[in-house]
């Protein structure tokens, strides 16, 4: 079996680019998420009713202390962002990952070998795709344990079909392709020939489609806790916060719009990161 | 007799032996490319006519420019990264430059025709042959009644049998070489005094070519149309063309009648291709081997564009790039071994 | 000469969906249809046809890309149709290939050195080369074919048509093959490189001992280089012989109004009017008889009816053509009568 290293140091000197935008967005989020419990102003959990509803601390009737704010219980809305981060971010990078990973196996195996595996994958995967996710999502809580692991499972099982769609195009048209048939013709095996030729040429499409996914799980992973099939309380996430928030709206306007600030901007981070890394990966793009 | 070295229309006219009146004159065309990786010159001072009733061979290999001219004659340049910074297009005395694109409009199928490489990209597929035919016509404002059997004369007259039954069908339903006769058949619908075929027969098999080139031939003639061939096949040109003009990194480096260039190749590089080209009637030991590659548009060697790869470059070659000099009053070439006295 | 490849009766037929839903209809694409031909050992074989001739699919068929319908092939005496796994592991190791489009042959992601060295780690697995060793054979290789090591590191995109093809060839026969298949090698490279790349392949079969199947349409350059060739229409080979031979001498109106129509660059010369009308017929459903008789100027009724079969009618020449055996045959037996 062949093995081909990423080459790190020719990938680092073709990063003349270094995504500076990305990475100014996302840092902070991913600071939270793996610091999180050093950096909270207050305890995310600590409830003051004393001090509930305040408004940031700039404007008239704020308090220095709280930041950002506090909700209807009085917990500071800093800490729960900072709180809710983790679990966000979590949800949302494992869920693309497991997603993309069956998703691209399925997909490249059903474009590669065609005929009856190309059809019983595709078969399955038109069936789940008539399903409604929130649906199969909700069957799925009913049958697991509430928790962070099931979101994840659940949200994977929803996403997967739509990388195996897409790769499985990818995957007809690059076999098309003649140096796939000299592979082929110089005996190369299957499995060799979809990892060390299909897949790094189906890079490009997955990464475009995994920023798409992050973006896409943050927003399942709040509606799943809007439904309250997902993170409960007093765990938080940025959903859930959104979710809480939806009578204060006119109100309390701090408690929504800073929780979706956070996915908003985290989505943003995510796409323009994806488009640097994507063209980081492809030589060809070496060239102006 | 002309001092060498003289570029004035006058001089270039008296050079190139002409006969009937001239259609298209195009002078010292030059359009660039502005890219991020520098100025792309596709085509450099480009000059060349086109008598009514005679085809003018356009040859050249990949990325010497000679689609990029074609497309600069009838304003179609990719906007903005192109521009036509320079020159002159006179048809039929106006400068085509000068006009308005509304204007071009109008005068693009009506007096100058293109046919493409591709037939399968010229026609839309969802369309059916008699539709795209009779979409020529309306532009013209032909009467609804007239137009389908207008259409049907027009796809007999590029041999394509039963035509009336054929109106209703689609492109993919014709094989290339008739789709590629559609095209022609669209082309020269409006009867149009300039053709221009981009590298038609390339995707057509040996014998439809040879059909589909009698037909241009005998369309040409037909309509005493001026016809300009895009090739890279020096046999298509032999053939098909009276005047030639071959073409190397965006500039004519040699042009005459296709018998003078034939028998007596003056620049190097036209020297070498026909002595690279291997024989039908006999087999040669070795391939005669023109050394290095065609040079890449965005970046050219210094003076002669040629110079890298020509047997007889001289010092002068990489300095300045030579000027026109008539050869035996029957074209021109611009290679600085003709210089009489040496360089 | 000791033959190298044996094609015996070869029958490729791709069924054609057209139509029905439950009960689904197939035609027959009858692309390859009852071929034999044998190639020695160091003789350059070319195939000639235009589109729907079937070579590209008998190539694909000799490599093993495509199952045959029927028929055999035997390569070193071996029938290679009824190869197991590793049979055909050994069979890829002495049979290779280059195809036309140079661009689409190699891994935009891989760099030169590892497309080139691919074939012997995919091999020579259980002699565990090391990566030092394959490098430095691919290095080896990629001089041989005229690149110099500076494109080792480089990526596909960085090299032109012409370099692109030499990588093409080195990764042909690193393997040291005995065989190699080109299907249209220089048509898509420009015409002043053409001559550098046939003259390299012309020495690479000198130096390593190659023998050559070349499938293209360019007649002009098939004259050049190949020792044997044949003229394939709708599936069917109806002319085979020595080059110098038929191209001197045609027989097969087909094959005599291919060569008419091949443009020449002699501006004198005065084209006959084409013999050739019509259509290249459909393989799907092709004329009964002989497949070239609706486009032939000379058919006679009993074209219609039976295929006519390939027969020697000069020495090292062989045709498929009711007309011309029996022309031939008659002036043949009327020398012996006089005899």
């Amino acid at each position: 079996m062949g093995h081909r290293r990423i080459d790190l140091t020719a990938v680092f000197r073709r990063a003349r680019k270094f995504p500076v935008l990305p990475v100014i967005l996302l840092m902070p989020f991913l600071v939270w998420g793996i610091f999180g419990p050093l950096l909270y102003p207050h305890d995310p959990t600590a409830m003051n009713l004393s001090m509930a509803l305040r408004p940031p601390s700039w404007v008239a009737g704020g308090d220095p202390a709280f930041l950002l704010g506090t909700d209807s219980l009085g917990r500071d809305l800093l800490s729960r962002l900072i709180e809710g981060a983790r679990a966000s971010l979590l949800v949302s990078v494992f869920a693309v990952i497991l997603s993309g990973f069956i998703g691209v196996t399925l997909g490249m195996t059903a474009g590669y070998v065609g005929k009856t595996t190309d059809n019983v994958i595709m078969r399955i995967v038109d069936a789940e795709m008539s399903i409604p996710g929130i649906l199969l999502i909700m069957l799925l809580s009913a049958i697991l344990e509430r928790g962070l692991t099931t979101i994840i499972i659940s949200i994977s099982v929803v996403f997967w079909t739509g990388y195996a769609r897409v790769i499985r195009g990818e995957t007809l048209s690059i076999t098309q392709r003649d140096f796939v048939a000299l592979a082929k013709v110089t005996g190369c095996s299957t499995f060799r020939i979809l990892i060390n030729h299909i897949l790094p040429n189906l890079v490009n499409t997955i990464m475009v489609l995994s920023t798409l996914q992050i973006g896409m799980a943050i927003m399942m992973e709040a509606s799943i806790t809007f439904l309250g099939l997902g993170i409960q309380p007093p765990d938080t996430a940025w959903g859930l916060m959104i979710a809480e928030s939806r009578i204060y709206m006119s109100t309390a306007w701090w408690i929504p719009t800073f929780s979706g600030l956070c996915i908003t901007i985290t989505i943003l981070g995510a796409n323009l990161f994806g488009d640097w890394l994507r063209d980081t990966l492809d030589p060809r793009r070496r060239q102006v | 007799m002309t001092r060498d070295g003289d570029r004035s229309r006058e001089a270039r006219t008296a050079i190139d032996t002409t006969t009937g009146k001239c259609l298209l004159s195009v002078e010292n065309l030059k359009t660039y490319f502005y890219t991020r990786a520098g100025v792309v010159k596709a085509v450099d001072g480009v000059s060349f006519t086109v008598n009514e009733g005679e085809a003018l061979g356009l040859a050249g290999e990949s990325a010497c420019g000679k689609s990029i001219t074609c497309l600069s004659i009838l304003r179609l340049i990719p906007q903005p990264a192109g521009r036509i910074i320079a020159g002159r297009i006179l048809f039929e005395g106006e400068d085509l430059l000068t006009k308005k694109e509304s204007d071009m409009r109008r005068w693009r199928g009506k007096k100058i025709a293109m046919i493409l490489q591709d037939p399968l990209m010229s026609l839309n597929p969802v369309y059916t042959i008699g539709n795209q035919v009779a979409e020529a016509f309306r532009l013209d404002n032909i009467k609804r009644a007239l137009i389908k059997q207008k259409a049907v004369d027009v796809l007999s007259n590029v041999k394509i049998p039963s035509a009336g039954e054929r109106l209703d069908c689609y492109p993919f339903q014709f094989s290339g070489g008739m789709r590629q006769r559609t095209a022609a058949a669209i082309a020269i619908a409006r009867s149009p005094k300039l053709l221009i075929a981009d590298e038609p027969t390339t995707s057509l098999d040996v014998t439809i070519q040879d059909q589909f080139l009698r037909l241009l031939k005998e369309m040409q003639q037909r309509n005493n149309m001026g016809l300009i061939l895009v090739t890279h096949d020096l046999g298509i040109v032999a053939e098909s063309c009276d005047r030639v003009a071959i073409m190397y990194a965006g500039r004519i480096v040699e042009s005459g009648s296709v018998r003078r260039v034939y028998k007596n190749p003056a620049h190097p590089y036209t020297q070498a291709l026909m002595m690279a080209l291997p024989k039908l009637e006999s087999r040669s030991k070795r391939l005669f081997q023109i050394k290095g590659e065609p040079p890449n548009p965005a970046s050219l060697p210094p003076g002669c564009s040629f110079h890298p790869r020509c047997p007889e470059a001289m010092d002068i070659c990489s300095r300045e790039y030579p000027p026109l000099f008539a050869v035996d009053n029957d074209g021109y070439a611009l290679c600085w071994l003709l210089k009489k006295g040496g360089a | 000469m000791e033959t190298l490849l044996e094609v015996r009766n070869v029958v490729k037929y791709f069924p054609i969906y057209a139509g029905g839903v439950l009960i689904r209809k197939y035609l027959m694409c009858q692309a390859v249809d009852d071929i034999s031909f044998s190639v020695g050992r160091g003789e350059c074989f070319g195939i000639a046809g235009e589109s729907g001739s079937g070579k590209t699919t008998l190539a694909k068929v000799i490599l093993l890309m495509e199952k045959a319908t029927s028929g055999s092939i035997l390569f070193e005496g071996k029938n290679i149709l009824e190869f197991n796994k590793p049979d055909i592991m050994w069979y890829h190791s002495r049979v290779q290939t280059i195809f036309q489009d140079a661009a689409s042959s190699l891994d935009p992601r891989m760099r030169i050195r590892e497309i080139v060295g691919e074939p012997l780690e995919v091999q020579h697995n259980s002699n565990q080369l090391s990566q030092r060793a394959v490098r430095a054979r691919a290095e080896e290789i990629l001089c041989s074919v005229g690149l110099g090591s500076a494109c080792l590191n480089r990526y596909p995109h960085e090299l032109s048509g012409g370099q692109k093809q030499r990588v093409a060839i080195a990764r042909a026969i690193i393997l040291e093959p005995s065989l190699v298949v080109l299907d249209e090698p220089v048509s898509a490279l420009d015409v002043s490189i053409r001559a550098q790349i046939l003259n390299l392949l012309a020495d690479i079969q000198e130096e390593h001992g190659l023998t050559y199947i070349i499938i293209a349409h360019d007649l002009a350059m098939l004259r050049h280089i190949t020792t044997h060739i044949a003229v394939m229409y709708l599936g069917k080979i109806v002319e085979l012989g020595n080059t110098d031979e038929v191209f001197d001498n045609p027989l097969h109106p087909y094959t005599k109004a291919l060569f008419a129509a091949v443009p020449r660059p002699e501006p004198d010369r005065v084209k006959k009017a084409s013999a050739i009308s019509g259509e290249i017929g459909n393989p799907t459903c092709p004329p009964g008889g002989c497949r070239f008789h609706p486009r032939c100027s000379d058919a006679t009724p009993d074209c219609q009816q039976v295929i006519p079969t390939l027969r020697e009618v000069r020495p090292g020449h062989q045709v498929a053509c009711y007309a011309e055996t029996k022309a031939v045959g008659n002036t043949s037996s009327k020398t012996a009568s006089s005899v």
